[in-house]
């Protein structure tokens, strides 16, 4: 079922929204039985760009190509290739969650009842409930099971993972791999960088409509660096000509700097000789990354989504 | 009392957020009263009128089920007739929604929860809640005594008639209060407490029904089943006539052992549970549900059935009447006036079915627009989204809300066509000819009210944030300019031309006219294509995101 070539195609993409710009020239490219991570804090336009591979809305100038098709003209066409999980998926209070699945998987074409039970029995949804009574993550399960469902090429997901707990994310992961082995494409919007490093064959990050990076996550390296803090008993020296650090800020018994993965090893022998009273480390956030990499302030609206990646 | 810790702020958080809402039931149904009171004085200007309209009224057992005149022949044992189940119903409606809204929903939606990990007792939120229900009832009963008295209505008999409705109010306050305890979502407890509030009205009705009618003092004595009621106890403290006081003290008994039961019954449960779980449903989708129409319909299906139910009630009632009419037109002349002016005829039984089809046919309208306006509400909210993501067009989801919305109304405008010609044909015999006559006055505001779908169809693909102002505003815009209260107000011929009803043949007193029918069947099916290309060709605008 593999697409060869681009799946996805975006070039020069623009949105507005009154006098918003939400998406300002943006480009990404997906190619057929990849998974692909869309990173990016909140607000950065991920969502506008789903919705307009899905034709619901619709673009003020450049050219997208969704499975060979034009996502506006040809919507009804390409929805039947494609099952789409909205963010924060909103369902109605009067139905049970397995009738919502139903429903969904009938209107994309129909689904595949052994593998509906399956993904029910999995992800530990009751669908005799009403969609009114499920929380967040449980509604987050219904779209889930819908789409998994379903046989497609392409599965568009915007941040699918909000909500579920640790085990049900894993579960999640385990579905995309099966998806991607079984030839079809994902394209994973996030702003959660664990879900992307775990899955993701290659990504794009969006930053204020624009994209700034896309790549594998080899070349996208620096994504990984470790944020580590340490404090000692004796002044910190040195930490500056180390190679591998990163973002480096330093009073005298006390530091805070980014590390390369390959280089942590080097920096924890070096810092063993001034008496180590506390050591933190973790990945940085997104924010940390934009900021550290790139020099400037996050606009303050960003900022509240982004910090969620640090949790 | 440290389970009511943090009551005061709780309050006003609780006033703070109905403070929009809550002044708007108050005014509107003031603003209801203050416009149908002077009506009502307008029909029954004379002691014959009066006592006429007070027996129409009395003697038909079907007409008791809205309510009984409080016994004597005063205006404003007329109002009690008119209005009391109604304002009843109002006060009732208010006080479940903000009982229910105010600690059931809050636990819904886990703001409860927030409040709840702070400085607060167990019991604040329901006893704010509580509080701020009679509160609510003591002002909605303070603006329609203002109201009654302005209009000169004997002033004791007023605060009756209206402590009477507040009682209803905080009765079914309580009974919120309970089912807030007893169900797990907020849907469930009002509809509980919709359906409770609903066996008032039908109890308090049989009673009126089963009860008998003494000519000689015009006094309806009711059966037991009124005295099961709070509505029913309202009707029987019989203001403007008895106003006997003390059946206030039932109302506030009632209120006070639910509130009590309510409070025992939040210690039995979990916080974010109700004693009874949620029922299950079915697991898998029906065949009818998995298509856009069918989907719709299952959304809409319980407003549906409302309104069948509405609408039987309403066509016996009417047709039943019918047989009654000519008597007491013969009597009260300035109700055959009032007819004249209305029906276009001084057929009087004519001119009787023109003013009650064209108030069912207007009234429908508001079926139309529960249908219609659906679909913003599904848009803003997200669910449209899901859908249009699918292989579903956008012209099929639409087409299937045009449709249900069509489907739905033309079925109801039969349903009443059906009742009350059945039982006018049984109360003035010949039923194939009444079920006919009736029929087609029914049937032909199909028309009219397919433009008024058209208009929130068309509204919404190119203004999709100002569909429902734009459509409730045409709706009131074409019902005030429409062929009843435009004629009362003896609006100019242009004004009245504005509305579609204006244009409907008043059948039976005009003869079938297919012109006008024809034209807004045009105009319907025009306002039809034009929305569903142009929402083709829109964004869709969502609430989030």
């Amino acid at each position: 079922m593999g697409t060869p070539g681009n799946v996805i195609k975006i070039s020069g993409l623009v949105k507005r929204f009154g006098k918003t710009l939400a998406l300002d020239e943006f480009n990404m490219s997906v190619q057929g039985g990849e998974v692909h991570g869309f990173l990016g804090p909140n607000g950065a336009g991920k969502s506008t760009t789903v919705r307009i591979l899905l034709g619901l809305l619709r673009r003020d100038g450049g050219e997208v190509k969704l499975l060979g098709g034009d996502p506006w003209r040809d919507a009804v066409s390409l929805h039947r290739r494609l099952a789409y999980v909205p963010d924060d998926v909103k369902l109605w209070p009067n139905l049970t969650g397995g009738e919502v699945i139903d429903l969904l998987g009938r209107l994309r074409g129909g689904l595949n009842p052994g593998r509906r039970a399956e993904l029910i029995e999995r992800f530990k949804l009751d669908p005799t409930k009403k969609c009114g009574t499920y929380s967040r993550g449980n509604r987050q399960k219904v779209a889930l099971v819908a789409a998994f469902a379903s046989d497609v090429e392409l599965y568009l997901m915007d941040e699918p993972t909000t909500g579920l707990d640790p085990l049900m994310v894993l579960t999640f992961r385990e579905y995309v791999k099966q998806a991607r082995d079984n030839g079809s494409t994902v394209l994973l919007s996030s702003h959660i960088f664990a879900d992307v490093e775990a899955l993701c064959d290659r990504l794009t990050i969006i930053r204020s409509g624009k994209c700034v990076q896309a790549g594998t996550l080899a070349e996208l390296r620096h994504l990984t660096r470790t944020k580590v803090h340490v404090e000692s008993e004796k002044p910190i020296t040195g930490l500056d000509r180390l190679q591998g650090v990163h973002a480096l800020e330093q009073n005298e018994n006390e530091a805070e700097f980014h590390v390369d993965v390959d280089a942590i090893d080097d920096v924890l022998r070096h810092l063993v000789n001034f008496k180590i009273k506390a050591l933190y480390s973790a990945p940085p956030s997104l924010e940390e990354i934009f900021m550290g990499h790139y020099g400037e302030e996050m606009p303050s609206g960003e900022q509240t989504g982004a910090s969620e990646v640090s949790k | 009392m440290k389970t009511l810790t943090g009551i005061g702020a709780m309050i006003r958080v609780a006033l703070r957020r109905d403070r929009i809402q809550l002044p708007l039931w108050i005014i509107l149904t003031g603003g209801f009263l203050a416009v149908a009171v002077p009506t009502w004085k307008g029909v029954v200007q004379t002691e014959e009128d009066l006592r006429a309209a007070i027996e129409l009224f009395a003697v038909n057992p079907a007409a008791r089920l809205f309510g009984i005149a409080s016994g004597g022949e005063s205006i404003g044992e007329f109002v009690m007739l008119e209005a009391f189940a109604t304002l009843s119903i109002v006060a009732g409606l208010m006080s479940f929604l903000l009982v229910v809204r105010h600690t059931r929903k809050n636990e819904d939606t886990r703001r409860a929860e927030l409040i709840g990990s702070s400085v607060v007792g167990r019991h604040a939120g329901l006893a704010a809640a509580l509080i701020l229900a009679v509160f609510a009832n003591v002002l909605l009963a303070t603006a329609i005594a203002i109201v009654l008295i302005a209009n000169g209505l004997a002033v004791t008999g007023s605060i009756a008639m209206s402590l009477g409705v507040a009682g209803v109010g905080i009765s079914i306050a309580g009974v919120a209060a309970v089912t807030a305890q007893v169900y797990s979502t907020s849907r469930s407890a009002s509809g509980m407490a919709g359906a409770v509030l609903a066996a008032m009205f039908v109890l308090s009705g049989a009673g009126n029904m089963l009860g008998r009618y003494d000519e000689a003092t015009v006094w309806v004595h009711s059966a037991w089943p009124s005295w099961l009621s709070p509505i029913g106890w309202g009707q029987q403290m019989r203001p403007f006539a008895e106003n006997d006081w003390w059946l206030l003290g039932l109302s506030v008994a009632f209120f006070l052992v639910l509130s009590m039961a309510a409070f025992w019954l939040a210690t039995r449960r979990d916080f974010g549970m109700g004693l009874l779980p949620e029922k299950p449903g079915p697991a898998r989708a029906a065949p009818g549900l998995v298509n856009p129409f069918g989907l719709v319909w299952r959304l809409q299906r319980g407003v549906f059935f409302g309104w069948a139910i509405g609408m039987v009630a309403f066509g016996v009632i009417y047709g039943s009447i019918s047989g009654e009419i000519e008597g007491f037109m013969a009597e009260s002349e300035t109700a055959r006036e009032l007819f004249e002016v209305i029906g276009g005829t001084e057929v009087m039984l004519d001119a009787f079915i023109v003013a009650i089809t064209g108030i069912i046919g207007m009234l429908l309208g508001v079926y139309i627009l529960q249908v219609t306006l659906r679909m913003r509400r599904e848009e803003a909210d997200g669910q449209a989204e899901a859908l249009l993501a699918t292989a579903l067009s956008r012209c099929r989801w639409m087409a299937s809300y045009i449709f249900n919305a069509l489907l739905g109304v033309t079925l109801l405008l039969f349903i009443i066509s059906l009742s009350a010609g059945l039982v006018a044909g049984l109360v003035l015999g010949d039923t194939a000819h009444w079920l006919g006559e009736i029929t087609a006055a029914t049937v032909v505001y199909l028309p009219a009210l397919m433009v008024l779908a058209g208009v929130v169809v068309a509204v919404f693909a190119f203004l999709p944030q100002k569909t429902a102002m734009i459509g409730w505003s045409v709706f009131a815009i074409s019902v005030i300019c429409g062929p009843i209260i435009g004629d009362m107000l003896d609006l100019p011929e242009a004004v009245l031309n504005l509305s579609p009803f204006t244009h409907i043949p008043q059948m039976p007193a005009e003869s079938f006219n297919a012109a006008p029918l024809l034209i807004m069947l045009g105009v319907a099916l025009g306002l039809f294509i034009l929305g569903l290309i142009f929402f083709r060709r829109r964004n869709l605008s969502l609430n989030s995101g």
